[in-house]
């Protein structure tokens, strides 16, 4: 852990327990900060807007009413991402019968609007960055649930395998297990596209 | 395959490697071996390409009323709170009329136990104001003629006892 992360836990622990007194502007404080990465986590979780939003509510309506009995025993995002991932799973494994072949259509809509910068890039370019796109969407959509989250949480919030661990409540090695075996999923569900990339004899950087 | 390293090294070593975690000289030996080794290359190339796929993948931006939401079912939560523990009080009966008369009823508990010699020390009660005693004793007013036939009740039973 760097001076950073270690700073940013005594901050976010420290705003947290200001809560615990009554403080709601310290409560404001912690939306703010940490609302993106919690909404952008479920999003990419359940591929839903509307259902993200929902549930990322419901994260912070838990952290508000757990206040009181708030302890800084855990890094504040860990302890965040633990209440955030519950949800998660809970409400992937009530879902998971209505599953994912009729939101595909909605999954466009909810897309973040498209850079500038691709127009540049010829069409064939683009329609086969799309079709990556779409393909690890769907592989990431169809890991088992477990896997999906610690994926989710190394590529997009860049923690570290013990804090994933943390979050998940399991060993550091089971984390690994768990990112091994996703990432050689979404690798496999890659592979067909891969024919013309990295054909540098091997160069790396 | 003919990769000498293990599956769980090769794939700690490539995941470290694609997120920059390896120690310098870690990273250089195993650049080292990606030369030489066709199926480590193939995994580092997918992996670049899951990772740069990955990247194009942004979520949308959050709602603009998400907080204002946010507040407003905190704020119905805390209001729902508040009116459970009203509702144990009856609505227009506040806390203050119910101290005197919690005083009238102590005293003549009091009164009642240990006779008329309690009322001088509640009088004496440094707490209680005069508006507060006038009311606790207009109540034992009220009581008087019930607890004169009471006390005289005692006493002739006390009698009768010795
Ligand atoms: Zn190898």
């Amino acid at each position: 852990m760097n001076v950073t992360s270690v700073a940013t836990l005594e901050r976010d622990a420290e705003l947290m327990l200001r809560v615990r007194e009554g403080d709601e502007s310290s409560f404001a404080i912690l939306l703010e900060k940490h609302r993106n990465s919690v909404v952008h986590f479920l999003y990419r979780m359940v591929q839903n807007r509307a259902i993200a939003e929902e549930l990322a509510q419901e994260v912070f309506m838990r952290v508000y009413r757990s206040r009181g009995s708030y302890e800084p025993t855990a890094k504040f995002t860990t302890w965040l991402f633990r209440i955030t991932t519950h949800l998660a799973l809970n409400h992937v494994r009530d879902k998971r019968h209505e599953k994912l072949h009729d939101s595909i259509d909605e999954k466009v809509e909810d897309a973040a609007p498209r850079q500038l910068a691709t127009r540049e890039i010829n069409v064939e370019e683009r329609m086969l960055k799309d079709a990556r796109l779409l393909e690890i969407r769907q592989a990431i959509e169809q890991l088992p649930e477990k896997q999906r989250s610690a994926v989710l949480m190394h590529k997009y919030q860049e923690m570290e395998y013990s804090q994933i661990a943390g979050v998940l409540e399991c060993s550091e090695s089971a984390v690994k297990s768990l990112l091994f075996r996703a990432y050689e999923t979404l690798r496999m569900r890659l592979k067909h596209f891969n024919s013309g990339a990295g054909r540098d004899g091997g160069k790396v950087h | 395959m003919n990769c000498i390293l293990k599956t769980h090294e090769q794939e700690e070593l490539l995941l470290g490697y694609c997120t920059a975690a390896l120690e310098p000289e870690r990273a250089r030996t195993y650049e080292r071996h990606v030369q030489g080794c066709e199926e480590c290359r193939t995994m580092l190339e997918l992996q670049r390409l899951a990772d740069e796929t990955m990247n194009d993948w942004r979520a949308p931006e959050v709602s603009e009323e998400f907080d204002r939401k946010l507040f407003a079912r905190i704020r119905v939560e805390e209001d729902a709170k508040r009116a459970w523990w009203q509702g144990l009080v009856p609505s227009g009966w506040g806390w203050k009329p119910a101290i005197p008369l919690a005083l009238a009823a102590l005293a003549l508990t009091v009164f009642v136990w240990r006779g008329p010699e309690a009322l001088s020390v509640a009088q004496k009660s440094e707490g209680l104001k005069t508006d507060e005693i006038d009311q606790v004793e207009r109540a034992l007013d009220d009581m008087e003629a019930l607890q004169a036939l009471h006390q005289s009740d005692g006493e002739s039973a006390q009698k009768e006892a010795l």
